[in-house]
């Protein structure tokens, strides 16, 4: 009995030895039926991804963790700047991939307006360095950061201007145009006895023809001579009197400006407002036989209103 | 453009400008004016004169030359003394007076302007110059204005009163004047 006992003890056991025998068994030849279909792997080659870090110094959303696209990021922009849009291409090289994150290029920031303002896109690269880092594409990208200056635009902004008129004188100055329809001037010369100074502009609503001009300038305190007493149509008995003459002026002037590249050459008339003092330093000798004189004690006033006219000419430098 | 041009210069030639000159002390002096000795008596007087040539103040018998000189006043006359005297206190009346003469011997005049007309109230010391009060200014403009039968002439006549020298003298006169013009 009690190796009956015994004996059912140990049946469980041996069944339980023998099912994992035939269960070994069963893998087995699974197992070589598995080998025996397909082929057979190729030894010493070890492929694997390795996996990017993303680093502090820009966020992971930036930054294609995987596979890079199929279409090249860093394509050439037609009309792109270098340098600005887009980073350089990553250094490591990667395995393709089938799923493509970026299904397109960055859009286009600087498109190419009518006007060539940029170097067409078959250019090649400034700078060998850029070069080497853009050449992945095969068309390097173009860029020309050439600003139109003014120089190329034709606008010429400063030159020297003369004219000659009355009661301005002799004049010549520095003129500037910060515009086709504005041109400033200051300028230094003679009323053909003492030193003038002036300042004034002229507008030109189209950039030549009429014109309107408003100046103030000043003679200094000079002896006189025939010049300004014959404009001023001084009387024979007053031009002993008016010994030196000094004198404000304000003009306000039509005329006509034709131009001619760099030159302009105009005619100007109009009205002037004078005010200016009168000295004769000098006794005049009104009555020599009874030896009288007339002193004038204190200087004179003047003040004038009179047509004016002046023609002159102003060279602008630079410009096409 | 070339018309342009002479049009200007016509148009310029054509418009003389309009000046106004003023001149507010104009002076006017004859000098070395003998004065002659005054007789003896109780209140003895003296009047003595002097002219000279106003062409060179303007005057003008043209009316469009007359037109040129706006105005002119006489704001202030002075007595020198030069020679014979060193002191005017003397002078205790004076009165003068300006004309145009008919003719440059004649002392008549159909056109004279009182210019002065003095009398001392309070008895001071004057010294070699005397500043003869004119109360407002005296319009001088009919003296430059003569006809043209007048001469360009002006004669001021002088008459003084008081204790007077009894010899000659001579004396600076001056004529202090304010000239407006326009032309």
């Amino acid at each position: 009995m009690r190796r009956a006992i015994l004996a059912t003890m140990h049946l469980p056991k041996a069944c339980s030895r023998s099912l994992g025998l035939l269960a070994c068994a069963a893998v087995s030849v699974s197992a070589e039926e598995a080998m025996a279909q397909g082929p057979a792997p190729e030894t010493g080659q070890i492929t694997y991804t390795p996996m990017r870090r993303t680093g502090p110094e820009a966020p992971p959303s930036s930054r294609p963790v995987h596979a890079p696209p199929t279409v090249p990021i860093y394509a050439p922009v037609p009309g792109a700047r270098s340098g600005q849009a887009h980073a350089p291409p990553p250094a490591l090289p990667y395995e393709p991939a089938p799923v493509k994150r970026y299904a397109s290029p960055p859009a286009q920031i600087y498109a190419p307006s009518a006007t060539p303002r940029y170097a067409p896109p078959a250019a090649p690269l400034a700078t060998p360095a850029m070069r080497s880092r853009f050449a992945t594409s095969g068309t390097p990208a173009v860029v020309t950061t050439a600003v139109p200056t003014q120089a190329e635009t034709g606008r010429r902004t400063m030159g020297l201007g003369f004219d000659l008129g009355m009661p301005d004188g002799v004049n010549l100055g520095l003129v500037l145009s910060p515009a086709d329809w504005l041109r400033l001037a200051g300028s230094f010369g003679t009323n053909t006895t003492g030193l003038a100074y002036r300042g004034g502009l002229s507008l030109l609503p189209v950039g030549w023809g009429p014109s309107f001009s408003f100046e103030a300038g000043h003679c200094n305190l000079a002896p006189t001579n025939s010049v300004i007493r014959t404009f001023f149509s001084v009387s024979a008995w007053v031009a002993p009197y008016v010994q030196e003459l000094g004198y404000t002026y304000f003009n306000a002037h039509l005329g006509f400006d034709l131009v001619r590249g760099n030159v302009t050459m105009y005619l100007h008339g109009g009205y002037t407002f004078l005010m200016g003092i009168v000295r004769a330093p000098k006794s005049v000798v009104v009555d020599s036989s009874t030896g009288t004189t007339v002193t004038i004690a204190e200087e004179g006033k003047v003040y004038a209103q009179t047509l004016s006219a002046k023609l002159g000419l102003v060279f602008l430098f630079g410009g096409s | 453009m070339r018309r342009l041009v002479v049009y200007v210069v016509v148009l310029l030639a054509g418009c003389s400008p309009i000046v106004d000159a003023s001149f507010s002390d104009v002076e006017v002096t004859r000098p070395n004016v003998s004065v002659p000795a005054a007789p003896t008596g109780a209140l003895p007087s003296v009047t003595f004169s002097f002219s000279f040539d106003s062409t060179t103040l303007g005057a003008n018998a043209n009316p469009d030359a007359q037109e040129g000189i706006v105005s002119v006043n006489l704001h202030r006359l002075v007595l020198t003394a030069k020679s014979g005297i060193t002191d005017l206190s003397f002078i205790e009346t004076l009165h003068a007076m300006a004309c145009v003469p008919t003719s440059k011997t004649s002392t008549s005049s159909s056109r004279q302007v009182e210019i002065a007309d003095f009398e001392r109230v309070i008895d001071l010391p004057v010294g070699s110059t005397f500043d003869v009060p004119i109360p407002e200014p005296v319009d001088l403009l009919p003296l430059l204005r003569p006809s043209s039968s007048e001469p360009r002439r002006i004669l001021v006549i002088v008459n003084l009163g008081g204790r007077l020298p009894t010899s000659e003298w001579k004396a600076d006169v001056s004529m202090g004047l304010s000239i407006e013009l326009r032309q």
